[in-house]
């Protein structure tokens, strides 16, 4: 609780100083930059025909970045088979990597914040289609410090330059293997509502990950009964529920890209009025009266025959 | 004979006598000298040397140096690994192992009701603890086992199979000593899942007990078992293993998988079922998917120690989604174990919340994980929280800043101002610190405070800001509890996925609302996301 008294001041000449030094560190140093790096998965030559996989890096050079977006564009010769975010630093996609002509766009958050050098975002599988020189390139990116303003940091891209061999390839393999037995990490479901989306409505909230092949789609499932049979279909989060009464089992399934499954289950909110048990107990009661009631009917009927 | 033993009788009561005279004037002597010295103002103590660290353990200290009282990391409920002493006398399970898939470690204050889930893969199990449980606060140990771990050294009864995970329960109280029946019984809810039950009449199931000397497992009375929520609910004040039994249901169990029964239905006959593919997978044409399932792959673990305030709610995010809480002890150091986790890259992070709910910064890092290996996560250092009794303070006049941080640690505090002025303060035996500081230096305006926090040569990040202006009146500060947390759209006090959906749902979109739309540009884009990022709580 004591106050020490070594409150001291940072005075304008030693701030003078700190800023000249600072603006030759940025300007001549490229410290504090975030640098982007697409770089191949092996060192196979590419050859037509046989898929090779680049990763998009992220180096925070020390500063905290918590959230990226930008695009990769890449040439013609190469056509893009499929995009990952396996073992990806990225927790949750505002977009999630997709395909756009010749571009892959991507845009997610890391909350606390990256401080590392080799942050995979998303790996990308292309498939060589023609012989040639090119260049895979990282463009429009950007990356925010985890500052609570939304800072943008400065920003330095390696892109990665591509040379296509031309051979009859026979007996090797073409495609890249996808080895993961793993199911996708376990997650919760949630229902809300909010009266800026669905015009109010309940909807769905869900995410996981894969540390393997990453998450390929998700299937829901919403059931009156307590069963994992039934139609799946492919959804997203979040999801507008059909069910707005809340009276149904929630399925999800979050499928990796090697077809593992990891399904989850939410109760339903609420049971309908013919499954409340204070129904049932009224209804157990009149029926009892019913058969009561129907013996004393009977057994005066008897009386009077006799 | 007789004459001897008579002789005998009396020369032992005539030593006893003299022995309880002889006690009589020591006691006497002391009292004496006790009024002498007093009255002579003269305080005359005898130190033999009491405080931690004289390898003698003596009161309030569970251990000293190598001195263990002949406890081992088995008496905690872990299976192997050292046992320790730490700085302040306490036991320190943290070089204790165990076979666990889960395991915590939570600080129970017996004057409050308390309640913990212990989360294992689908499976879970509940205490709920009422007021005034014990005499003292009491740590309670949580060990989650896959049922082979009991089968050989705790067998079920003849019939009867394991239904989900076992569970190995204790209570320590402030002596490092098991507690094995506590005042008032705590409530138990077990949950299992429909695969746990494939083969089993589910209406048999029912909780039992198994203490330590018992050769056995007791059945728990007074059980609840909800089928339709898969939860069995029964009280106990006694503590030790629990399990959940079940009969095989008649056809399964027999030793044949029939031709009605499959993997999902009747596991015990038919094996456990294996994930597959499902048809038409994004990966088909990879090469993968192919359906060949390979061995369980070994769990690796993480671990995690630290500082944050003195008997804090610490929170652990496994890639910004709670995996774990748990308290720090008196001291502020706290520890938690995660288990069951695939291998690959993990970004953890780490936050507490300080006595009056004022949240930290995160503590944010990105950690590989390999099939078989434990990671050690040590030296974290929570940044102090941090707040100021004023939103607006009169030029001149104090303002206080203050918040809790590492018992005793010395805090830094920075003012962003025109110029950055640092003041330092000293946190009490509670890590509560607090610093009135003269704002005659300030200019008129906005001002920011940070703090951060050094012990014993280490240093913690900066915590987050608090915002003040220095004008010509007072203006005293709301509570920082009850302040909405930018990002918190849904307005319940977090910022988690929930908030996320809803920012991700207006991206690019015209006309977001305002509670979206953090920076006010009109837009919600990468910014945004940023600042959302940022208060994230999980």
């Amino acid at each position: 609780m004591k106050n020490y008294s070594s409150k001291f001041k940072i005075n304008s000449k030693l701030l003078l100083i700190v800023f000249i030094f600072s603006f030759f560190i940025f300007h001549f140093g490229e410290a504090n930059a975030a640098k982007f790096t697409l770089s191949l998965s092996d060192f196979n030559e590419i050859v037509i025909g046989r898929q090779f996989k680049v990763n998009l890096f992220l180096d925070s050079e020390s500063s905290s970045i918590n959230a990226v977006e930008g695009k990769i564009n890449f040439p013609e010769n190469i056509g893009l088979y499929s995009v990952s975010d396996g073992g990806s630093i990225i927790s949750f996609w505002a977009e999630k990597p997709k395909i756009g002509g010749n571009e892959i766009s991507f845009a997610g958050v890391v909350p606390g914040g990256y401080n590392g050098s080799n942050g995979l975002v998303f790996s990308a599988v292309f498939t060589p289609k023609a012989a040639g020189s090119s260049v895979i390139k990282i463009i429009n990116v950007k990356a925010l410090l985890n500052d609570g303003q939304g800072t943008p940091a400065p920003v330095s891209v390696s892109n990665l330059p591509v040379k296509v061999a031309s051979y009859n390839l026979t007996s090797e393999k073409l495609q890249v293997e996808v080895k993961d037995s793993e199911k996708p990490e376990t997650f919760s479901l949630q229902v809300t509502r909010d009266e800026s989306m669905f015009d109010g409505k309940w909807f769905l909230v869900f995410t996981t990950q894969d540390k393997g092949s990453g998450i390929d789609r998700y299937e829901i499932k919403e059931s009156d009964k307590k069963q994992k049979k039934g139609e799946w279909k492919t959804a997203e989060s979040p999801y507008l529920l059909s069910d707005q009464k809340l009276y149904s089992y929630i399925y999800v399934k979050a499928v990796d890209k090697a077809g593992n499954e990891r399904v989850v289950m939410l109760e339903p909110a609420f049971a309908p009025w013919y499954k409340r048990p204070l129904v049932d107990i009224i209804v157990g009661l009149g029926i009892i009266i019913v058969v009561l009631f129907s013996i004393w009917l009977w057994q005066r009927f008897l009386k009077k025959k006799h | 004979m007789k004459e001897i033993n008579k002789k005998w009788e009396i020369r032992q009561k005539s030593r006893a006598r003299n022995f309880i005279l002889a006690l009589l004037v020591l006691v006497a002597l002391a009292i004496s000298v006790q009024a002498q010295t007093k009255e002579a103002g003269v305080s005359l103590t005898v130190t033999v040397g009491s405080f931690c660290g004289n390898g003698i353990v003596e009161t309030d200290e569970q251990c000293d140096g190598s001195q263990l009282r002949g406890k081992s990391c088995a008496d905690f409920g872990f299976s192997e690994g050292t046992l320790a002493c730490s700085s302040a006398c306490q036991f320190n399970m943290f070089f204790c192992t165990t076979n666990a898939t889960a395991t915590t470690t939570q600080n129970f204050v017996c004057s409050y009701a308390n309640e913990y889930t212990l989360h294992d893969s689908n499976n879970s199990a509940k205490i709920a603890l009422p007021p005034n449980f014990y005499n003292q606060d009491l740590n309670f140990y949580a060990f989650s086992y896959n049922k082979s771990v009991f089968q050989s050294s705790k067998p079920p009864p003849s019939g009867k199979n394991f239904i989900g995970k076992v569970y190995d329960f204790s209570f320590v109280d402030s002596e490092g000593d098991l507690v094995s029946t506590i005042s008032q019984a705590a409530v138990l809810t077990i949950a299992y899942t429909d695969g746990d039950v494939g083969g089993i009449t589910e209406s048999s199931l029912a909780p039992y007990r198994r203490g330590i000397g018992d050769t056995s497992w007791q059945l728990v009375s007074g059980a609840t078992v909800d089928t339709a929520n898969n939860t069995v609910t029964f009280p106990t004040a006694n503590f030790s293993s629990f399990v959940l039994l079940g009969s095989p249901s008649p056809s399964c169990g027999d030793g044949s998988c029939n031709s009605s029964e499959t993997c999902s239905s009747c596991s015990t006959d038919c094996g456990a079922c294996s994930s597959s593919p499902s048809p038409g997978g994004g990966g088909g044409g990879g090469g993968g998917g192919g359906g060949s399932i390979s061995a369980p792959t070994p769990t690796p673990n993480i671990a995690f120690s630290g500082r944050a305030y003195p008997k804090s709610s610490v929170t652990i995010l496994k890639d910004a989604q709670i995996a774990a809480t748990t308290v720090a002890d008196t001291l502020g150091v706290f520890q938690a174990s995660l288990s069951g986790l695939s291998a690959g890259n993990y970004i953890f992070s780490v936050y507490s919340e300080d006595k009056d709910g004022i949240r930290s910064s995160l503590v944010t890092f990105p950690v590989s994980i390999t099939a078989g290996a434990i990671t050690n996560i040590t030296g974290i250092f929570i940044a102090p929280s941090i707040a100021v009794n004023k939103q607006e303070v009169k030029k001149g006049d104090d303002i206080a800043i203050f918040g809790q941080s590492a018992v005793e640690s010395e805090v830094t505090i920075m003012i962003n101002s025109d110029e950055t002025i640092f003041t330092k303060t000293k946190a009490d035996k509670d890590g509560i610190y607090l610093h009135n500081f003269d704002t005659s230096d300030l200019d008129y305006g906005n001002h920011m405070a940070k703090s951060k926090a050094s012990l014993g040569g280490a240093i913690s990040g900066f915590s987050v800001g608090t915002g003040f202006k220095v004008s010509d009146k007072n203006v005293l500060a709301v509570k920082s509890v009850k302040k909405m947390l930018r990002g918190d759209a849904n307005g319940d006090g977090k910022v988690n996925l929930v908030d996320f959906s809803i920012a991700a749902y207006w991206y690019k979109k015209s006309n977001p609302p305002a509670k979206i739309d953090l920076n006010s540009d009109g837009k919600v884009d990468l910014i945004d996301f940023s600042i959302l990022a940022f208060n994230w709580t999980g």
